[in-house]
């Protein structure tokens, strides 16, 4: 079994030794984040603040725009971050770092990511819960992608908070970003924090496939329950 | 258009359209979240901490709000300011809409 992990380390959160699996979800990453989407993943990721013509019209004109830099700059920053990844031989990361200033620039990319998938293979509340072996084929890919990217978003939100409370992020010992859930998923009986068995994907596409079963069971986010637990809101 | 001081009623209903108008613009506008399935919880309480300065707990409340009954009124006011919440929470990804309070 392949694991990956999140460290905290000084001045960010740095992504160790991952496989190329894991360096080819970041790539992904980069162009499902791009802010030029068209179809069922652009309403989603530029909607309508109201069902008015009229108002509606005014507000594409006005804020997509922003909306639309705003993704651009989010994708742009995590491309920067990944092109300067240490990266070995056979395409795994020998180390990533994420700065704590680009944290929320993660985040949002991340976000714009798993909207994208889930709006173009049209995911819905029954298909992020159902178990992966009643899963048509065709999604099991892209809901194992939407986990992986939801598990990255909850370890940098794990360290945001780590930053708000005005604990170890920053200063101090190196230590893993993890740290800060790793509670919360003893509590529920999830998978120690900070680490992630992550999907497989189809190598350079946007329509990635799952290779072998996936294992929700260890995947943060499903079934966990607590308020502090990650799920759909 | 207020007639506050405009004396007596004018002839053809006036008064009493101008009066709906007035109570129209005084109700105020309403944020609304939307569900999703895919965003995280702690997702939606940070953005909600960001754009509306709420603390924890209440971020967390309204959270539960649109993950339990599929929607929740997160701000309350005057019109641009919702429509400036609203750009706000799309600018994180949130389904947000607006509307003028019924009441």
């Amino acid at each position: 079994m392949t694991v990956v992990r999140l460290r905290r380390v000084r001045g960010g959160i740095a992504a160790k030794d991952w496989p190329r699996w894991g360096a080819e979800l970041l790539e992904l990453l980069v162009r499902l984040a791009d802010p030029e989407v068209t179809g069922p993943a652009a309403e989603r990721i530029y909607p309508m603040p109201t069902a008015d013509l009229a108002e509606s019209a005014e507000w594409r004109r006005n804020v997509h725009p922003e909306l639309f830099s705003l993704v651009s700059s989010a994708r742009d920053i995590v491309a920067t971050d990944f092109s300067k990844s240490d990266r070995g031989a056979r395409g795994e990361i020998r180390e990533l770092v994420i700065p704590d200033a680009h944290r929320a620039a993660w985040i949002s990319a991340l976000q714009v990511a798993r909207l994208r998938l889930a709006s173009e293979y049209s995911l819905d509340a029954g298909t992020m819960r159902a178990p992966p072996d009643e899963l048509p084929d065709a999604l099991r890919g892209p809901v194992e992608i939407v986990d992986f990217y939801g598990w990255m978003q909850e370890m940098l939100l794990a360290a945001d908070g780590e930053d708000a409370d005005g604990g170890a992020a920053g200063a101090g010992e190196p230590e893993a970003a993890g740290d800060a859930a790793k509670g919360r998923r003893r509590k529920s009986g999830g998978s120690p924090a900070g680490k992630k068995q992550a999907p497989k994907q189809n190598p350079g596409s946007t329509s990635p496939k799952r290779q072998r079963k996936p294992s929700r069971k260890r995947r943060p986010g499903r079934g966990d329950g607590g308020a502090a637990d990650p799920g759909s809101a | 258009m207020t007639r506050d001081d405009a004396g007596p009623a004018e002839p053809g209903g006036a008064t009493e359209t101008l009066t709906d108008e007035r109570t129209a613009l005084a109700r105020p506008w309403k944020v609304i979240v939307h569900d999703d399935p895919i965003t995280l919880m702690s997702y939606v309480v940070m953005v909600f901490r960001k754009v509306f300065g709420y603390a924890e707990p209440r971020a967390r409340e309204l959270m539960m709000e649109v993950h339990v009954k599929g929607r929740s009124i997160v701000w309350t006011g005057a019109r641009e300011q919702a429509e400036m919440y609203a750009q706000k929470l799309h600018g994180h990804q949130l389904l947000a809409s607006i509307e003028r309070d019924a009441s």
